[in-house]
């Protein structure tokens, strides 16, 4: 009866229309769109010259001789434009240049926005600042040094050294791919969801008629549970096999355990489904509603959207972390990815565990009412 | 004398104020094709559904097959097939697929349900539509499959709950002949229904509730017997003088004569040849008169004669 | 207004499954305020750091004193591991180590790798700092060419690099409050919320008075498609305003902002926004999805569009081919007026009506798509059945 249960569970889920829909397009479609959005973030952009108009206020030799430095050459970083006041400040509303420069005995510096050509802007303004001074202490020093103290401010220096902190791929984004895997697995709720409510009679008629027949609840809901778990490791395998050879994500670490550990938080979203499913009488519909929202909030909870709601979370409520079973499941990659001993690891993996067995038991619990009080 | 397959003692259950069954009293015999009619809502569907441990009950006793009958029964529960009113099959699987995994929750023998299987679909004449999806196939169709989920393990109790609601007249007959041909297998039979002409046709035994009660019980000859009215004389005739309606009133075993300017209706209760009678006054009288029908009472007359309602407009 | 009525008794029966999706996201949006500092990728923020000084002189307690300028500086940390634990919670952004014998290779002139450094997570201030110290040094080696003592030099270069550099945003005429930012960086993460929660609550509805027997039955009725294409176009607009003007005042009232100058122009920008979401939603229900499609098609569409147009990553730090690509997306220009009116990005009129402009196309396009599918679906079943009726 076991087997023969365990067979019809895995056919039905892998049939399913919202198992193909969740939890095989899903994320091949969506893992496609981060890699597309997030692939060109490190490509390097070709450097423009940025266009500046000088405003002077009062002569600034030092300054100037920076300026001229900076506008000459093949491809110079400014292009300087002298004007007044006010042209200067229509050009910079039309977007013609991208900072106005009061050159007077200080520089300022004044910009329309704060993207990355305005702060480029204040890079290069802020360095002439310091050029400005370090030359004009020579000048008041030693002003037979000033050619040495040049070529030294020239010389390119590698003073800091960069410590790996990880063997693993320290890219910040693929803790995106590490959500997305997690939300696929919680996505499994949708099973767990339809274990429960195909196997209690006042939940749906199907339910009604395998509570009549001559198979006690409990072998019919092992089979129902393992079978989904079954089908849900074959889809995270599927997802992460999709991520890691087809889009090329690099995910670090040990690539056997992560399979493993894949599977596992599809046994959770499984068993969470499961327990949501068994609680209370509501219509399917409105279970649905509740397993997707709290699946949906779980995932933001984790980072999906905003990478650092963790961190903001880890300081406000580092609790948070530590019960989200999303936020377990992708930090168990994330300690895969980043540490060398396991010890993280298992801790999360644990956690999965315990949350596994909660869910399934308080789920059984609820769902074990062999008489209704109606149907 | 045939012993008891179904044993429903003093049943009561609530919900909340309403009273679904008040006191609910049932026995059932081996071999017979027993009938629960009633209106809807009158707790035909709450009866099944605590006879099959499904329900919580507030009070009474149910035995199956000798035995109390409780969720963890699960020998008894190989021995009973139930056909639930709405279709309880699985959307993603085929037919044969559908009828083997519900046939694998009583019988474990891989070679004895495939044998059974294949007999179930011959039994609803679904040969030829084994590998559709349940999507696929019409509301006859589907209550066809709904059977022979219910049958396939070949029980020895089969509850059929209203299993003929929105099917085509040929299903429905083919349904109903199949039920028949199970009973001669040696089933045991309980069919709900609110059509009481389905009862009438193939029930050996009627149990009429209304209300959550039981109202009456017996065969169809013993209910029809209870009832005043045994034979429904109408005649289409467009002038009847008083007198003459008077004089047909008098007549041996008429109890009540209605006259609406153009039908006649005589309601007798016992005797022979009323019908002769009443035309003999008409002939005397020299009134012309059309159409002439003699019925005998149907189930509805008795439930309205105990009610005072009709089966089918009880809350419908 | 018998349709009228109907939708809404209809979106009223499934209020239960609603409320849930409006409390849940709004709840969503407020928590993705909160957790957006409103600074943008590329300006410099306080870093949290911890610097280990093995060298212990008075040149590297010069340099503690440098990194120390802006930042926040911990030293509780007892262990490696925990260091490790709280660079991934980033709760520590940078740790500086300056080895044993700094100061020597200082004065010796030896530049290469003289100070260690180690973060988890990049950021423009990481890539900053690196910066700054290599700064630093090269200022100190030229410094050390005045014949300055290597503790000299790093006061002189400590000087030289703290004055700031004096940067103003210039404004038009109209700027919108800075404590309007806040409700703007609120209005940033609407596109998700509105899809989500339209989606998730109108296309159901929808689906239910569009199935395909119920529409039958209606057109044999008296009552005109268009009329009843307009009165579920009435209810569903009555319901998104609905729904737009509770996320905008409660978000305000959050906030504690009150709308004024060109912050109603985020207003309206919000109000396409959801008038877009309503006809993508009044598009999918066209094609009769069950509720778990519905639900995918809600996820995909709103992450999806919403990582590639800027909503959850900047649009500055999104590739050139990505943001080309975003364009077709109405979300793209939703962010883009946002960013304008945030002083990300040069406000100017004409922009601003062209964002809005381009996402009431998108509406335009998607009640033609609609109407087009719905003749498809609806209309090709007449042919046929007039064949039949011919045949019999």
């Amino acid at each position: 009866m076991f087997l023969h249960n365990l067979k019809y569970e895995i056919k039905l889920v892998l049939r399913a229309k919202s198992f193909i829909i969740w939890l095989m397009l899903f994320p091949i479609i969506l893992g496609t769109l981060f890699k597309v959005a997030f692939g060109s973030i490190y490509q390097n952009e070709t450097f423009d010259t940025i266009p500046v108009a000088v405003v002077k206020i009062s002569e600034n030799e030092v300054f100037d001789e920076m300026l001229t430095a900076l506008t000459t050459g093949e491809q110079p970083a400014l292009k300087a434009i002298s004007e007044e006041e006010a042209k200067a400040k229509e050009m910079l509303f039309d977007g013609d240049v991208k900072g106005i420069l009061y050159v007077g005995k200080t520089v300022e510096l004044s910009v329309s926005g704060r993207g990355m050509t305005q702060t480029i802007l204040q890079e290069i303004v802020g360095r002439c600042r310091v050029y400005e001074t370090v030359i004009r202490d020579t000048m008041a020093t030693d002003p037979s040094s000033l050619e040495a103290v040049i070529k030294e401010l020239s010389t390119e220096v590698d003073a800091c050294r960069e410590v790996p902190v990880t063997q693993g791929n320290p890219d910040v984004y693929v803790q995106y791919f590490y959500n997305l895997i997690a939300m696929v697995a919680i996505c499994g709720c949708n099973t767990g969801l339809h274990v429960s409510i195909d196997n209690q009679a006042n939940q749906s008629v199907v339910g009604a008629r395998k509570n009549c027949s001559g198979t006690p609840k409990s072998i019919n809901l092992t089979a129902g549970l393992i079978g989904s778990c079954i089908s849900q490791g074959v889809s995270m395998i599927f997802c992460v096999t999709f991520l890691r050879f087809v889009l090329q994500v690099n995910f670090g670490g040990n690539l056997l355990l992560l399979y493993l550990c894949s599977v596992m938080a599809g046994c959770l979203g499984v068993a969470m489904g499961f327990f949501i499913g068994s609680v209370g009488r509501a219509r399917f519909e409105v279970k649905v509603a509740i397993a997707m929202s709290i699946s949906m909030v779980l995932c933001f909870m984790s980072g999906l959207m905003m990478g650092n709601i963790k961190g903001i979370l880890a300081e406000k409520a580092p609790w948070a972390n530590r019960v989200n079973p999303v936020a377990i499941i992708s930090d168990s990659f994330y300690c895969l990815n980043i540490y060398s001993d396991y010890r993280r690891f298992l801790t999360k993996v644990l956690g999965m565990g315990i949350y596994i067995v909660i869910f399934t038991i308080l789920g059984v619990l609820f769902a074990r009412r062999k008489k209704y009080a109606s149907i | 004398m045939k012993p008891t397959v179904v044993k429903i003692d003093n049943l009561v259950k609530r919900y909340g104020e309403l009273v679904a069954l008040d006191h609910f009293s049932l026995e059932i015999k081996e071999g017979e094709i027993f009938g629960l009619l009633g209106p809807n809502g009158s707790g035909k569907t709450t009866t099944i559904n605590c006879l099959l441990s499904l329900l919580a009950y507030d009070k009474g006793e149910i035995e199956v097959f000798g035995r109390e009958m409780t969720p963890t029964c699960y020998d008894i529960k190989s021995e009973i097939g139930v056909i639930m009113q709405n279709v309880a099959v699985l959307d993603e699987l085929s037919v044969r697929e559908n009828i083997d995994y519900f046939c694998g929750l009583y019988i474990t023998d891989k070679e004895k349900r495939k044998a059974c299987v294949e007999e179930a679909i011959r039994f609803v004449g679904l040969e030829d539509f084994v590998n559709f999806r349940p999507a696929k196939l019409s509301g006859g169709l589907l209550r066809r499959l709904n059977i022979a989920c219910g049958i396939a393990h070949k029980p020895k109790l089969i509850i059929l709950d209203e299993p003929t609601v929105a099917v085509d007249p040929q299903s429905r007959n083919r349904i109903l002949e199949g039920i028949q041909e199970l009973n001669r297998n040696g089933a045991t039979v309980i069919y709900t229904s609110h059509y009481m002409e389905e009862v009438e046709q193939i029930c050996t035994r009627i149990a009429i509730m209304d209300k959550g009660r039981k109202i009456a019980e017996g065969t169809k000859e013993e209910l029809k017997g209870m009832i005043r009215n045994t034979e429904s004389v109408s005649i289409e005739i467009l002038e009847l003088p008083g007198e003459i309606k008077e004089k047909i009133t008098h007549l041996p075993h008429v109890y009540e004569t209605e006259y609406d300017g153009t039908k006649l209706t005589v309601r007798c209760s016992g005797g022979k040849h009323n019908l002769i009678r009443i035309l003999a006054v008409l002939q005397e009288a020299e009134l012309g008169f059309g159409r002439v029908y003699s019925e005998l009472p149907t189930l509805n007359d008795v439930f309205l004669e105990i009610t005072g309602t009709a089966l089918r407009d009880s809350k419908e | 207004m018998q349709v009228f009525n109907a939708f809404l008794r209809v979106l009223r029966s499934k209020f239960g499954s609603a409320i849930i999706y409006i409390v849940l996201f709004f709840i969503v949006g407020i928590m993705m305020t909160r957790a957006d500092s409103g600074t943008s990728v590329w300006e410099k923020t306080k870093m949290v750091m911890v610097i280990e000084d093995l060298d212990d002189t008075p040149e590297s307690r010069k340099l503690v004193e440098f990194i120390s300028e802006g930042n926040v500086v911990k030293d509780d940390f007892t262990n490696e591991d925990d260091i490790t634990d709280a660079m991934y919670y980033t709760m520590l952004d940078y740790v500086v180590t300056i080895p044993k014998g700094y100061a020597e290779k200082l004065a010796s002139g030896q530049t290469e790798g003289i100070i260690e450094s180690r973060h988890m997570h990049e950021s423009y201030a990481v890539a900053n700092m690196g910066m700054l110290l290599d700064e630093y040094v090269s200022t100190v080696m030229a410094y050390r060419q005045l014949g300055k003592t290597p503790l000299e030099a790093s006061e002189a270069a400590c000087k030289a690099l703290g004055a700031k550099v004096d940067v103003t945003i210039a404004q038009e005429e109209g700027k919108t409050e800075d404590a309007a930012s806040m409700m703007l960086i609120y209005f940033r993460y609407m596109p998700y919320i509105f899809l989500c929660v339209i989606m998730n609550t109108l296309c159901p509805a929808l689906v239910a008075m569009n199935k395909k027997d119920l529409r039958f039955r209606t057109d044999c009725s008296g009552l005109t498609p268009q009329s009843y294409t307009m009165q579920q176009f009435a209810a569903s607009a009555l319901y998104i305003v609905a729904l737009w003007a509770v996320f905008t005042v409660v978000g305000a009232v959050i906030n504690g902002v009150m709308f004024s100058g060109r912050l109603w122009l985020a207003v309206l920008n919000g109000l396409v926004f959801a008038l877009f979401s309503a006809v993508f939603a009044l598009f999918v229900s066209e094609f009769s999805p069950n509720p778990n499609v519905i639900t995918a098609i809600t996820q995909i569409a709103s992450l999806g569009m919403c990582f590639l147009c800027g909503v959850f990553v900047d649009q500055a730090l999104l590739g050139g081919g990505v943001l080309a690509a975003a364009r077709f997306l109405p979300a793209y220009w939703y962010v883009r007026l946002i960013r304008m009116l945030n002083s990300d990005i040069v406000f100017t009129t004409g922009e601003a009506a062209l964002c809005l402009g381009i996402q009431a196309g998108f509406v335009a396009v998607f009640v033609l798509l609609t109407i087009l599918v719905h003749r498809a679906r609806y209309v090709s079943a007449a042919p046929r059945k007039a064949a039949a009726g011919s045949a019999a």
